[in-house]
């Protein structure tokens, strides 16, 4: 169990965490910029000295008079610019936390993370030779390289362009899976992490507004600042059809395709973006999009003065489409009416 | 041996000392300056500054009264050596060490606090303590400002003169340094040694500033 407890004031900023955490998986750590992500990570670490109580596992590593040296905490960090040393090699980047260890006794091998992360042809360049992926990849290693309890994660593909982004995210998922150390990881994209994590923590204005198990979906709705706020629904794979390379997926007793096989039987979570979402009123059967669901509108809410999010409800599971005030006006929408949403894409998450 | 020889030889002892003995610590201190956020760290800044404004004469005269028997320094000598600190070689190096101080330490100050701080949580996460990241980060992150700043020292001190004819007096072999040695050449109407000397302090101080700007000049990105 991770405990954090305490409040501290920076020049016009006030984190105020009260939080326990289940030590283990991976918690998706979401939020708007300033919300205090980075603050909670750093406070754990021991970076910044803080009057906050920071406990794990029963062992304080502040408060109470108290402060475990960030040197001494078991945790790794990974952080959105890489941080490597400029003036070491990347093999060189990879022992500094090696040596550090088998000081204090613990022997760990470089070969296995550098053939996870496919590392052998960059070791003997230096950073500001390697690309941005290249670099966080390095980054990640390193990070393996130290012994760590508890793995922090900060923003650590958002530095990053689309491709180099695909380079490493798979990598960055299998470690998570494979390493089974209990890790936070903050992003602002919600997708980034949603196939990894487990559960959920939401902070808004240095709170913690939300901490759950990320099945209990409704909580990611109202976060992400990118327009891919979105819902999450269950679905049970029934079967996948070969020849067009789809799974056809049941929500209740309606029908969803997504791409890819999934086994039958297996209940996934799909991931639906609000700007992926339009509405009819009616279904429209000669139109391309394979994924029209029967909804009912359950609250409308003004976004800007153009947009607006409407809320729907499916067959028990909640969705929400981003649409234009002109549409909502054209289709007379309102709380109570039965309308089709139909999804451009989705997503298994 | 001649005269400009031994002079040359005294000055060149003493810088060597001088720059070495302030390598030692300098860096230290320049690293305190650029990341203490307490109270009294503008009080010792100004400390460390004072030799760049006070004239040379006021700082001898100071380190004179000192180092004489009954000085502070020179009582303490006394006692460890058995011999007077004023008017010696080792009493020039105690005055040299001071007058080259801000020279050591403003240069390393000022390229410590450009530095990226985000490297130092870095090697903190890492498992990297204090003194850890001191010696295998900020070192040799700043290798290039060290050479610089120990180029400095060098040239400031083989360019002292004031500090030294108030504490160390004229004493052939032992603290008449090229700065003196000049001054007494003059005075005695010596022109032709007087060109030597001169010429040698000139081409050493644009060899040594030469040494101090290519440390400094912007590194390419390789």
């Amino acid at each position: 169990m991770l405990r954090v407890f305490g409040s501290v004031t920076r020049t016009g900023f006030t984190a105020e965490f009260d939080l326990a955490l289940p030590l283990e998986g991976v918690t998706a750590v979401l939020g708007a910029s300033g919300a205090g992500k980075s603050t909670l990570l750093r406070c754990i670490a021991g970076l910044d000295a803080t009057p906050i109580e920071v406990e794990v596992d029963g062992e304080c590593w502040q408060g109470n008079g108290t402060f475990v040296p960030p040197h001494r905490r078991s945790v790794s960090m990974v952080f959105q610019d890489g941080r490597l040393f400029p003036h070491l090699t990347v093999r060189d980047n990879l022992a500094f936390p090696l040596v550090r260890a088998a000081r204090a006794g613990t022997r760990l091998a470089l070969g296995d993370v550098v053939d996870t992360l496919a590392l052998a042809p960059l070791l003997d360049r230096r950073p500001a030779t390697l690309s941005g992926g290249q670099r966080q990849r390095v980054a990640l290693a390193r990070a393996l390289l130290a012994p760590a309890r508890l793995w922090l994660l900060d923003e650590p593909l958002s530095s990053l362009d689309s491709d180099a982004r695909r380079e490493i995210a798979p990598y960055l998922a299998d470690l998570c899976r494979a390493r089974a150390i209990p890790t936070l990881y903050v992003t602002h994209a919600l997708d980034e992490v949603h196939h990894l994590a487990s559960r959920v923590l939401v902070l808004d204005h240095g709170r913690v507004i939300a901490n759950q198990s990320i099945d209990d979906a409704g909580a990611i709705a109202p976060l992400d600042e990118r327009g891919a706020r979105g819902e999450v629904l269950r679905a049970r794979a029934v079967h996948y059809l070969a020849d067009v390379d789809l799974t056809e997926l049941a929500i209740g007793s309606h029908r969803l395709y997504v791409a890819g096989r999934v086994a039958d039987g297996a209940t996934v979570r799909v991931l639906v973006a609000a700007r992926d979402v339009g509405i009819a009123l009616a279904d429209v059967a000669d139109i391309s999009i394979l994924n029209r669901l029967p909804a009912v509108v359950t609250a409308l809410t003004e976004e800007t003065s153009s947009s607006c999010l409407v809320v729907l409800d499916c067959d028990g599971q909640r969705l929400r489409a981003r649409i234009t005030q002109l549409s909502r006006k054209r289709l007379g929408l309102m709380v109570g009416m039965p309308v089709v949403a139909l999804i451009k894409s989705v997503a298994l998450a | 041996m001649t005269e400009l020889a031994t002079a040359g030889l005294v000055t060149f002892f003493l810088a060597t000392i001088t720059t070495l003995v302030l390598m030692s610590f300098a860096p230290l201190l320049a690293w305190w300056l650029a990341r203490s956020r307490s109270r009294t760290q503008p009080l010792i800044e100004a400390l460390i500054a004072l030799p760049l404004v006070l004239p040379p004469t006021v700082m001898g005269f100071y380190l004179l009264l000192a180092m004489a028997p009954d000085g502070l320094l020179g009582a303490a000598w006394m006692q460890a050596t058995g011999r007077p600190l004023a008017f010696s070689f080792a009493g020039l190096v105690v005055g040299s060490v001071i007058y080259s101080l801000p020279f050591a330490v403003q240069p390393l100050a000022a390229a410590f606090r450009s530095m990226d701080f985000g490297l130092l949580d870095a090697a903190t996460v890492l498992g990297a303590s204090p003194r850890d990241r001191f010696l295998y980060l900020v070192l040799p992150l700043h290798r290039r400002a060290m050479i610089a700043a120990a180029a400095l020292c060098f040239a400031h001190t083989i360019g002292e003169f004031g500090i030294v004819l108030m504490i160390g007096g004229n004493i052939e072999g032992e603290t008449r340094v090229l700065s003196i040695a000049l001054f007494d050449q003059v005075e005695a109407l010596r022109y032709a040694d007087a060109h030597a000397t001169a010429a040698v302090l000139l081409i050493l101080s644009i060899v040594l500033l030469t040494i101090v700007y290519t440390a400094q000049r912007p590194r390419e990105r390789t």
